[in-house]
């Protein structure tokens, strides 16, 4: 298996994201191409386990719960797999295993992938 | 899962762009103090909104404060994104090119016993199981049964009860002319047969074991596992999961316990911890003494269990709902479970012993001279006299009062006053249950207080007394009353 991070050699300024306009109370990590009515995209509250998806963004009201995420590795473009939602949800970044609550779980939003 | 390692690469730092690396040099011009880190490592906390190494500034560098501020808010608003965030993303990157470099992985990822088991211990059908198994056989029976029982039993009564201490009593007794001085040192609460004595042969085995166990849930991975189980419970009494950790040690001792909330995040959890295990986690000691009262009587013990159980939840949920400040939140890594390595754990058992014994003897230290205090100026005398009405409402004899101020700063004597008292007939179940369920509910003893104080902070300390004196005498009065009214007989 080959190492899968999505921005091998890329730069910040590649990654790119934007504050959302509009709600200036939300810290919000989301990619420019990333649309507000994408409906493959939902919060990793509502993934099954076993499903695989990429992070779309991460969006919450409270700083400190951003800074847990970053501090997590749990980044916009990574691939996550869920293993497990109950009694925590347990998920897979990179090659490390993370568990979460389900409050942290509604701020990180995921795009489907088969 | 294995690696193989390749030959590092040459490794550079993240990339953050020019505009934080310029920001970075305005910033450390302003960095005079000694942080005890680089001005570099200062200047990029700093940009990531780090609040606390903000207050820092402003403490240590109060003429550069204004300007560090400013620059941060500058480069913050001319930033599409939190800095925090494109700091993470360089440092990511920076790690992923050190990784390429230099880790290769093998083609498939074996599924050996390790991630089986890894597997089973966060399921929910096998996980609570298991987890009631670790904390049967590692906490019950290895830290309650063999550290608390077997070792302590040969170190307090077989050395320190029977070799030990009559030498030394003897040595004072023959070279200290003073009487009074005689008592501060080896009386019946003297700072060697009471504070050393308990310091090394009571807390020092009870502690020493639990902390064995401990670390070896720590280093098999399990720990993060464990927290994960009892989430959901811990949230609903305004903790996260894990809060698991000091709940479990108040179990072996309150006072080690108090210590060890430090593990959680926020002040609020801390002080709802604290006020718990004051209130509602009865210590090794207090469990013996419970356990050898009611053992005889399944009814007694079991309506004991039920009321502290549910003052435990009860609390704890009014607390939670109470008590302002940021919601708990539940975040760990999972790593894999691995065979814990014996000198690891050794070393670690042996330096967080050191550590506590250094934190709690000087608390005995305390107790014992206070308890001098009291008795040589009849200050004593007077609590007992005070504490005569409260066990009248409790329907408990006058000698009861004895036991419960002793208790608070000797848990032998309170244990022995309330055998004698049963075994003199002078106490009938329900009453052995109004006073189990008080003694347990009442604050642990003198030097968890006194820790309470130190980490908590004094006022804290005190409203959590103030809370909990009259609180365990209301519903041991509850108790009795409830027992009197349902016409119970045990």
């Amino acid at each position: 298996m080959a190492i899968r991070l999505s921005r091998i050699g890329g730069s910040a300024a590649t990654a790119a994201s934007r504050v959302r306009a509009g709600s200036p109370s939300r810290a919000t990590l989301r990619p420019q191409n990333a649309t507000g009515g994408d409906a493959a995209v939902v919060p990793l509250s509502r993934f099954r386990p076993g499903e695989h998806g990429r992070i779309a963004y991460v969006e919450t009201s409270e700083p400190r719960r951003l800074q847990k995420l970053l501090a997590l590795g749990v980044l916009p473009g990574k691939e996550l797999y869920l293993r497990q939602a109950f009694p925590g949800r347990v998920f897979q970044v990179g090659h490390s295993q993370f568990a979460i609550d389900d409050d942290l779980a509604r701020a990180i939003f995921v795009r489907r992938e088969a | 899962m294995s690696v193989a390692l390749a030959s590092p690469a040459q490794t550079e730092g993240p990339d953050y762009g020019s505009e934080v690396e310029a920001a970075i040099n305005r910033l450390s011009e302003h960095l005079q103090a000694e942080y005890g880190l680089a001005p570099r490592a200062v200047a990029l906390l700093l940009l990531q909104g780090d609040a606390e190494i903000l207050d820092k500034v402003r403490r240590l560098d109060p003429a550069g404060a204004e300007n560090v501020a400013t620059i941060v808010h500058q480069i913050q608003s001319t930033s599409p994104e939190p800095l925090s965030y494109t700091v993470a993303l360089s440092r990511q990157a920076a790690a992923a090119g050190i990784l390429a470099s230099c880790v290769t992985y093998p083609a498939r990822q074996r599924r050996d016993f390790g991630e089986l088991l890894g597997r089973l211990a966060i399921h929910p059908l096998t996980g609570y199981p298991l987890m009631l198994a670790v904390l049967y056989f590692g906490l019950y029976k290895f830290v309650g049964q063999f550290g608390a029982g077997t070792l302590v039993g040969l170190l307090e009564k077989d050395l320190f009860g029977t070799v030990i201490n009559p030498w030394l009593v003897r040595l004072v007794d023959a070279y200290v002319p003073w009487p009074a001085l005689q008592a501060l040192l080896v009386g019946e609460y003297g700072i060697i047969t009471l504070a050393l004595t308990y310091a090394i042969a009571l807390i020092l085995p009870i502690v020493g074991t639990f902390f064995l166990v401990f670390s070896l849930i720590e280093d098999s991975g399990y720990l993060p596992r464990l927290a994960l189980l009892v989430d959901r419970a811990c949230k609903a009494i305004g903790l996260n999961g894990r809060a698991v950790i000091p709940l479990v040690l108040g179990f072996g001792c309150d006072t080690m316990a108090t210590v060890v909330t430090r593990v959680l995040e926020t002040k609020r959890e801390r002080v709802i911890a604290t006020l718990l295990m004051a209130l509602a986690i009865p210590c090794s000691a207090q469990l013996g003494v419970v356990l050898g009262l009611l053992s005889f009587n399944p009814a007694a013990l079991a309506i004991w269990g039920g009321v502290v159980g549910a003052t435990f939840a009860l609390v704890g949920f009014l607390a939670a709902h109470a008590l302002p400040g940021e919601k708990p939140s539940f975040y760990m890594e999972l790593p894999p479970l691995r065979w814990p390595q014996p000198r690891n754990v050794l070393l670690k058992t042996y330096a967080r012993m050191e550590w506590y014994f250094l934190e709690v003897l000087p608390v005995f230290v305390v107790a014992s001279v206070l308890i001098w205090v009291g008795q040589l100026t009849g200050v004593f005398d007077l609590l007992v006299g005070a504490l005569q009405p409260l066990m009248r409402l409790l329907g408990l004899p006058q000698q009861a009062a004895v036991v419960f101020l002793f208790g608070f700063f000797r848990r032998d004597y309170g244990a022995a006053g309330l055998y004698e008292l049963a075994q003199n007939g002078a106490l009938n179940g329900a009453q052995l249950v109004v006073a189990a369920v008080t003694l347990t509910l009442f604050l642990p003893c003198i030097a968890q207080f006194s820790v309470m104080a130190k980490e908590r902070g004094l006022k804290t300390a005190l409203a959590i007394a103030a809370f909990i004196f009259p609180f365990s005498f209301a519903v041991g009065f509850a108790v009795k009353v409830a027992l009197a009214a349902l016409g119970v007989s045990l």
